[in-house]
């Protein structure tokens, strides 16, 4: 509150100093005419658009003037130049006058080209320079990216430029038309980065942000925009759960800082938070594969930003310990009409499993199993060995996950307006099947629309983005991934005339294919609303307000016919319908004031406040004992109905604010500052403060140090230190309450306590700090950027264990527990090659995040003394130590550590995390004359759950297995990884097999090298494309995960779960098109 | 200079226009400010109800006592909900489970900190819990003024009947255990463990209370929430386990004088809901299901084997022509093995309820008031109320005659009535101090006398370190 009246002052007091404006003091004698361009552009913010060459033959200024107009002073710097200049927007583009022409070129060779220059997502770009290299004749575009060049010769070559963008050349060659497609420089430090409420560009931010531009992701056939993200960013851990369509995924940024709560980063779309995948949307999906950003489409994203360090994320408060992901949608910046057209088809499969045993090697781990344990198999206990045919062979895995998933995506894009009003509207249909047999699959539409207007005096400025997705996931209740380890010789699943068998000989296994017909349908609606109002009254003068509504709705649908059932049990029918909503809106007024002093010192200002509410609302209605699966469908047809239902409120009010300083792009210093309010904590505890402090020295503007480095073009080292907050604990734990039991007794309802009850707990806090230094070298041709951090999380909410003599097992509050999460990130980009017909970029980074738990007090004696270990990663696992299979005995033996003569908790030792020691990406894009490729590789070291020693899987039991647990004892002396065979419970090779899956043995290396992603693409030259009357028209052809290299002995280094479904190789081919 | 003067102008009206703003702004905030504690406020959800206004109304009161009863039968596997009789049959020489092995540790009393997360989950964690319940009903309804008197005294009976009978087990299954009378979890966490007089002491003086507030008939039409004999009931049992011979006779006989129940001459119709022969019966809560007994023991399938089977003592202890052994046990032919089972409870599960989850039995009351005689020297009586239970049986009268052979009658003939019923069998053995004489040739090497009590769980001792662990373990 107190920042906000302090901003507000200081304002007032400066509104008589110099903002931007149009006026123009100057006072100078014989110099040159750059100088002058510099000087404007300190005094007025606008930019000139012109080459050095055409600077060559200009003539130096003298000139006393005060608070003149800019175009007066113009007119007189350029009265005797052999320039002359027009005023676009916020550029002065300068001409070459027309005098006399070169005499080699004839008069009637002369033409005049017109064109338009667009970005890769085919918005224009204004202000970019075309100049005709050999007659050095230059203009620069207008607002809408056209431009017009008059009497150029037809043997030209058109160099097209501008900031943030890497340049093209382009031989006119009898053209008269052009639409130039400039390609975002991603290293470059103009480019703008917004840090939620501001924003900044690269080379001045104090804070880190890592920008992933729309294309990097629409690169990707992917139908999760944020699974596209994997690989690019630094710090920031992306794990897919499953290959399921929708596949829900965990986001990690710098390590896990909540022992117990949520480490999700803060999701915004367009100004307004959005769910974190951590949102349990379904009431009983357990399947992960309903992510809520799977109802946003790829392709409507103008970029993602990722806000990392406490300089970045403090202004996000008690929301940012965890990083804040910021969403943008696009934009239209045109105001001419377009229309945009993408196709494309795709086709997945799981791309790597187990090779599992085939029924010749599968019988002969049962019977070695029996010759072992010394007992004769009988129906009851081998009925594969007894009673099944002995060859048989069924591919499980090929049967249940070896099918294509397919995958269709349209997406049209419609924009226009004028000058004042733009608009947008894009649509788009996506459909993905799955790999296992039935009709399953995820659809879904997407739909929204973008306007923008600007009053005539540029002063009021309006956008209104809504966007609507609709998905809907229909999958088996169950994944089928888990039911290939099926003996090979087990029943069909159905008989000639398509009934389902569900035994052979008395004995079943179930039958997976039956367990299709339960269908888990999940339906998703999200509605988003943003509307901003930006008002300039002043020149560096803003007042905005933000409204935002984000609404979520799920619909749940499961059914479990009678006929899904084993009909021995004589099953009944359940049919279950959960419904949850959740709403929030937002609302952010806030102001911001620039102001320049004698252009040495720049400040930038900025207060606001959020309101913000979220309204949850869900209902579970199960019917019951159904005799008819006809009925399934009618909750009141069902003999025995329950309903749950639940509703939650979360209020969140706050005031920020922040001082950005910049002395002489030199010195560079930024606060930020946020005080919150909170209804997810008990009434006194509801307000906290939190801030961060940002510094940045850009070296290279130094003259000495530039001097002293000649290659060295820009270096900025930069520091940041402050405190966020984690408020991720769910609402209205601090209450003191009753709530419904399941079940009423004796017709009566009735009431149980809720939790125990704590009013007085807070937020856990993160303190953070970081280091960086930005390099670029070679004119920015290579940059490098060196991060290290520190992020230190106190105060943490945890469900405190109580002895259950209390009534309940745990009590909600906070625990002087720390957690450190450490790290460096190294970041690289460099543009290797760059000629006319070719480039080579090429980008590189590396993370190593080092998480320990550096204090909790009484660990010994909590409940948590199995699960954590101070000074080792939270993630952390202890377990027997592992010392093979005793060669005599053919057993796996252990560690007896404290030497008791028994294996017990009591000899666990620290093993190990599964946390990566470091991982990355690599990517590298490719330009020759048309054709397009990027190549994407990520990397992670790892250690991951061992398939066979984790799951305690018990070779030689009536479950298929692995080819490679084949290399099993037999004889006295065999030096093997896996224990004699046994089908027993109870000799001590099964306590083995169940110790083992306690011990390190269950942690392996995972990890890997892939090839995430490749990208081809070719733009048809635009000789063809003008018979079309398009803009451009380009062919690609992407894969996603096309191969892996690891050691890995489980289906997938990356989930590293046995049950659910690897995730697929897709490769997808399509077209876009811009008229 | 026109030109400067017009400029001068649109200056000076910016910077009215700013200030006035920025006042604009200045005033916003405080407005801003005193909303913001209030905005923040949010309504209470509506699946939760305000803990005081629960007790501020009479059918949300009644909700929070009837909560404890639904929260005893909502999950398998509870002691209140088929654990108590499975495992302590088990402990005891009843029980075995039919896959080999598995529950072994309570089979052959091999408890280790290893295996016994069930005495966790299934006994200490979920009595202690309704315990906190009742002692919050009680705490709420002192400080309650706006329910009538004769609702207050039936809901705290109820609650103090209902922290007797978890105590009750707790008591008979892990010796000494932490008094805890009061919801304050701070005080709770490090209750130490109390004598086990000090723990009777409460459960008598709960259910003497209990008998007082208590009704002598049912607050509603069926028997299923405890009324002033279903008290006096437990209270008897609580008298004869510590030996407190008269006391346990006079709460029997007023029992079976109140002429509010008779023994129910259909063996097949005991187990039945509303039985005359019912003193308390837990009904059901899960639609589509009758007992969790039946549900946990019968076999769930034509293809199926039942999951508890009868040990070979328990089926051979009949005489031959008991016809409780005909009626209460079956037999199932698996895998060319004939396999007992227990079958007091006949339904798994089926659309209609017709069977209830006996708690106490008017069967009981006359079996306990024999041994309270037979402790005072009323042989005669003792005789009288054995045989009325075994010519319900279908057996003619008891031939022992003397102190000695009573004794051994009564102990055979609770066997053969009340065997796999909330763990008669294992307490029984336990007080009559006679477990390690039949336990021990049967189980083997791996009993031990320190078995009659289970281990506390290692994980609340480690997280209440003034818990002490039971002898043994």
């Amino acid at each position: 509150m107190k920042l906000l009246i302090l901003f507000t002052i200081v304002a007032s007091l400066q509104v008589s100093a110099n903002g931007y404006g149009q006026t123009v003091t100057l006072s100078v004698k014989n110099i040159p005419l750059e100088k002058v361009f510099k000087e404007v552009k300190k005094q007025t913010g606008f930019s000139f658009v012109y080459t050095r060459d055409q600077l060559k033959n200009s003539l130096p200024v003298t000139i006393h003037i005060v608070r003149a107009q800019l175009k007066e002073v113009l007119s007189i710097c350029f009265s005797n130049q052999p320039l002359s200049f027009t005023i676009e927007g916020n550029y002065v583009v300068v001409q070459t006058k027309h005098t006399t022409l070169p005499t080699i070129l004839q008069p009637d060779s002369l033409i005049d080209i017109k064109g338009h220059v667009i970005n890769e997502n085919g918005d224009p770009i204004p202000g970019a320079t075309v100049i005709a290299k050999h007659s050095n004749r230059g203009v620069s575009t207008n607002s809408r990216g056209d431009f017009v060049l008059q009497g150029v010769n037809d043997e030209d070559i058109l160099s097209i430029s501008s900031v943030g963008f890497y340049g093209e050349e382009i031989a006119i060659n009898k053209q008269r038309f052009f639409v130039i497609s400039l390609r975002f420089a991603v290293n470059s430090l103009e480019e703008t980065v917004v840090k939620g409420y501001y924003s900044t560009s690269r080379k001045l931010n104090t804070g880190n942000v890592v920008k992933i531009n729309g294309s990097q992701i629409t690169n990707q056939p992917v139908s999760n925009p944020i699974l596209g993200l994997e690989g690019l960013v630094p710090g920031l851990l992306i794990t897919q759960n499953n290959g399921l369509p929708g596949s829900r995924f965990k986001a990690l940024i710098r390590g896990q800082n909540s022992i117990q709560n949520g480490n999700s980063p803060l999701f915004i779309i367009d100004g307004v938070p959005f769910l974190s995948d951590n949102d349990a949307l379904t009431q009983l999906n357990g399947m992960l594969a309903n992510s809520p950003f799977n109802s946003l489409d790829p392709n409507d994203i103008e970029s993602i930003e990722i806000l990392k360090d406490a300089d970045a994320t403090a202004i996000y408060g008690s929301r940012g310990a965890n990083g804040v992901i910021l969403v943008t949608t696009k934009k239209n910046k045109a105001d001419r009409n377009s229309l945009s057209l993408n196709i494309s088809h795709g086709w997945g499969k799981v791309a790597r499993t187990m090779q599992m045993m085939n029924t010749q090697q599968y019988l002969e781990m049962r019977k070695e199993a029996f010759l072992n344990d010394g007992i004769t198999p009988t129906n009851n206990s081998a009925p594969d060995l007894v009673s099944w045919d002995q060859n048989r062979y069924t591919d499980w895995k090929k049967e249940f996950i070896g099918g294509t998933a397919q995958t269709y995506n349209a997406q049209l894009r419609y924009s226009g307006g004028n000058q004042f009003t733009k608009f947008s509207f894009g649509t788009g249909y996506y459909k993905e099947t799955t790999a296992f047999p039935g009709d399953f699959g995820d659809k879904k539409t997407t739909v929204d629309i973008n306007i923008n207007h600007k009053s005539t005096n540029n002063k009021l400025n309006l956008n209104f983005i809504a966007s609507y997705g609709y998905d809907k996931n229909l999958l088996p209740a169950r994944d089928l991934t888990g039911f290939i380890t099926l003996p090979p010789n087990s029943y069909p699943l159905k008989d000639a005339s398509g009934n389902y068998i569900w035994r052979e000989a008395g004995y079943s296994v179930g039958n997976p294919l039956a367990s299709l017909l339960q269908r888990t349908e999940v339906s998703t609606d999200r509605s988003t609303a943003n509307g901003i109002i930006t008002y300039k009254p002043l020149n560096g003068l803003e007042i905005k307000v933000n409204f935002g509504y984000n609404k979520v709705g799920v619909n749940e649908k499961i059914q479990s016919p009678i006929a899904s059932q084993d009909p021995a049990f004589a099953p009944k029918g359940t049919s279950v319908l959960g419904d949850n909503f959740i709403k929030t809106w937002i609302i952010e007024p806030q102001v911001s004031y620039m102001f320049n002093l004698n252009n040495k010192f720049k400040m930038e200002m900025l207060a606001g406040t959020t309101w913000q509410k979220t309204e949850a609302e869900r209902k579970l209605i199960t019917g019951s004992g159904y005799t008819n699966d006809e009925l399934l469908g009618s909750i009141a047809a069902a003999p025995v109905q329950t309903a749950t239902n639940s509703n939650a409120q979360y209020n969140y009010a706050a005031i920020f604010g922040r001082i950005g300083i910049n002395w002489d792009n030199k010195y560079i210093f930024n606060i930020t500052g946020r005080r919150d309010g909170s209804s997810r904590f008990g009434p006194d505890k509801r307000f906290a403060n939190f801030g961060a402090a940002g510094v940045g020295w850009i070296f290279s503007n130094v003259s000495s140090i530039r001097k002293a480095i000649p290659f060295l073009s820009f270096g900025k080292l930069r520091g940041s230190y402050g405190l966020t907050g984690n408020d991720q604990i769910g609402n209205y734990q601090y209450l003191d309450t009753y709530r419904g039991t399941i079940f009423a007794y004796d017709g009566q309802p009735g009431l149980t306590p809720s939790r125990l009850f704590n009013s007085d707990y807070s937020w856990e806090e993160n303190k953070k700090i970081e280091l960086a230094a930005e390099l670029g070298f070679f004119q920015d041709k290579l940059t490098v950027n060196l991060t290290y951090y520190k992020n230190k999380s106190d105060n943490q909410i945890i469900r405190y264990s109580l002895p259950t003599q209390t009534g309940f097992t745990d009590v909600l509050l906070n625990f002087p527990g720390v957690v450190q999460n450490k790290g460096y990130e190294i970041s690289l980009n460099a543009e290797i090659i760059k000629t006319k017909n070719f480039q080579w970029n090429t980008s590189f980074n590396i993370s190593h995040n080092e998480n320990k738990l550096i204090s909790f007090p009484g660990l010994a004696n909590s409940s948590y003394a199995s699960t954590y270990v101070i000074g080792k990663p939270l993630n952390a696992f202890s377990g027997l130590h592992f010392m093979g299979v005793n060669p005599q005995t053919g057993i796996y033996q252990f560690e007896d550590l404290n030497k008791d003569g028994i294996i017990s908790n009591a000899d666990n030792t620290y093993a190990g995390t599964t946390d990566p020691k470091y991982f990355g990406g690599f990517s590298n894009f490719f330009h020759y004359k048309n054709f397009q490729l990027s190549i994407l590789l990520e990397f992670r070291k790892q250690v991951g759950v061992d398939p066979v020693y984790s799951s305690g899987s018990r070779l030689g039991y009536i479950t298929n297995q692995p080819t490679y647990t084949l290399n099993r004892w037999r004889n006295a002396g065999d030096i093997v990884p896996y224990q004699r065979y046994t089908q027993s419970f109870t000799n001590s090779a099964f306590s083995a097999a169940s110790n083992v899956s306690s011990s390190d043995a269950r942690l392996t290396d995972a990890s890997y090298l892939r090839l995430k992603n490749i990208a081809f693409s070719y733009d048809f030259p635009s000789s063809w494309i003008k018979k079309l009357n398009a803009l451009s028209w380009r062919i690609f052809f992407q894969t996603q995960n096309l191969f892996t290299i690891t050691k890995y002995k489980g289906h997938d280094p990356e989930n590293q779960s046995l049950g659910s479904l690897p995730p697929l190789r897709m490769i997808s081919v399509g077209t876009q098109i811009n008229f | 200079m026109e030109l400067r003067l017009i400029f001068k102008n649109r200056k000076m009206k910016t910077k009215y226009f700013t200030i006035i703003l920025c006042s604009l702004l200045i005033i916003m905030q405080g407005i801003i400010y005193t909303s913001c504690k209030k905005f923040i406020e949010v309504k209470d959800p509506n699946d939760q109800l305000n803990s005081d206004k629960v007790f501020s109304d009479s059918s949300s009161a009644v909700a929070a006592i009837v909560g404890i009863y639904s929260d005893m039968l909502t999950n398998r596997n509870l002691f209140s909900n088929s654990a108590v009789t499975l495992y302590g049959g088990m402990s005891a020489d009843e029980l075995y489970s039919f896959t080999p092995g598995l529950k072994d540790e309570f089979v052959k009393n091999q408890i280790t900190q290893a295996n016994h997360i069930n005495i966790d989950n299934s006994f200490w964690q979920p009595a202690f819990k309704y315990i906190y319940s009742a002692n919050l009903v009680l705490e709420k309804l002192l400080a309650s003024h706006q329910l009538s008197s004769s609702l207050k005294n039936q809901l705290m009976g109820e609650a103090k009947f209902i922290r007797a009978f978890c105590y009750f087990h707790l008591v008979n299954l892990f010796g000494n255990v932490p008094l805890i009378t009061s919801s304050k979890y701070q005080d709770a966490a490090i209750a130490p463990r109390a004598s086990m007089a000090e723990v009777y002491a409460l459960i008598i003086n709960d259910l003497n209370d209990g008998k007082t507030l208590l009704k002598e008939q049912y607050v509603t039409s069926e028997k299923v929430r405890p009324n002033k004999w279903t008290a006096a009931a437990m209270l008897s049992r609580c008298y004869l386990y510590n030996n407190r011979w008269q006391e346990a006779e006079s709460e029997s006989a007023a029992i079976i004088n109140s002429g509010q129940y008779s023994l129910e001459s259909n063996l097949n119709n005991i187990f039945l809901k509303n039985s005359i022969e019912a003193i308390w019966q837990l009904k059901p809560v899960r639609p589509g299901f009758n007992t969790y007994e039946g549900l946990e023991i019968l076999p769930a399938s034509a293809f199926s084997s039942p999951t508890y089977l009868i040990t070979p003592q328990l089926y051979n202890s009949f005489e031959n022509i008991d016809s409780r052994k005909n009626a209460w046990i079956k037999s199932r032919i698996f895998n060319s093995d004939t396999l007992y089972y227990p079958f007091k409870y006949k339904l798994p599960n089926g659309a209609s309820l017709t069977e209830y989850y006996m708690v106490f039995r008017l069967a009981e009351q006359y079996l306990i008031r024999a041994e309270a005689e037979l402790n005072q020297n009323k042989l005669q009586n003792a005789i009288t109320d054995i045989n009325i239970i075994r010519n319900r049986a279908g057996l003619p009268n008891t031939l022992a005659n003397n102190t000695q052979s009573l004794k051994l009658a009564i102990e055979q003939e609770r066997q053969a009535e009340l065997f796999c019923e909330w763990a008669h069998r294992w307490y029984d053995l336990k007080r009559t101090g006679r477990a390690t004489d039949i336990l021990a040739p049967i189980k083997g090497a791996t009993w031990q006398s320190t078995d009659v009590l289970w281990p506390i769980p290692q994980q609340e001792i480690n997280l209440n370190p003034s818990l002490t662990q039971n002898p043994g373990y």
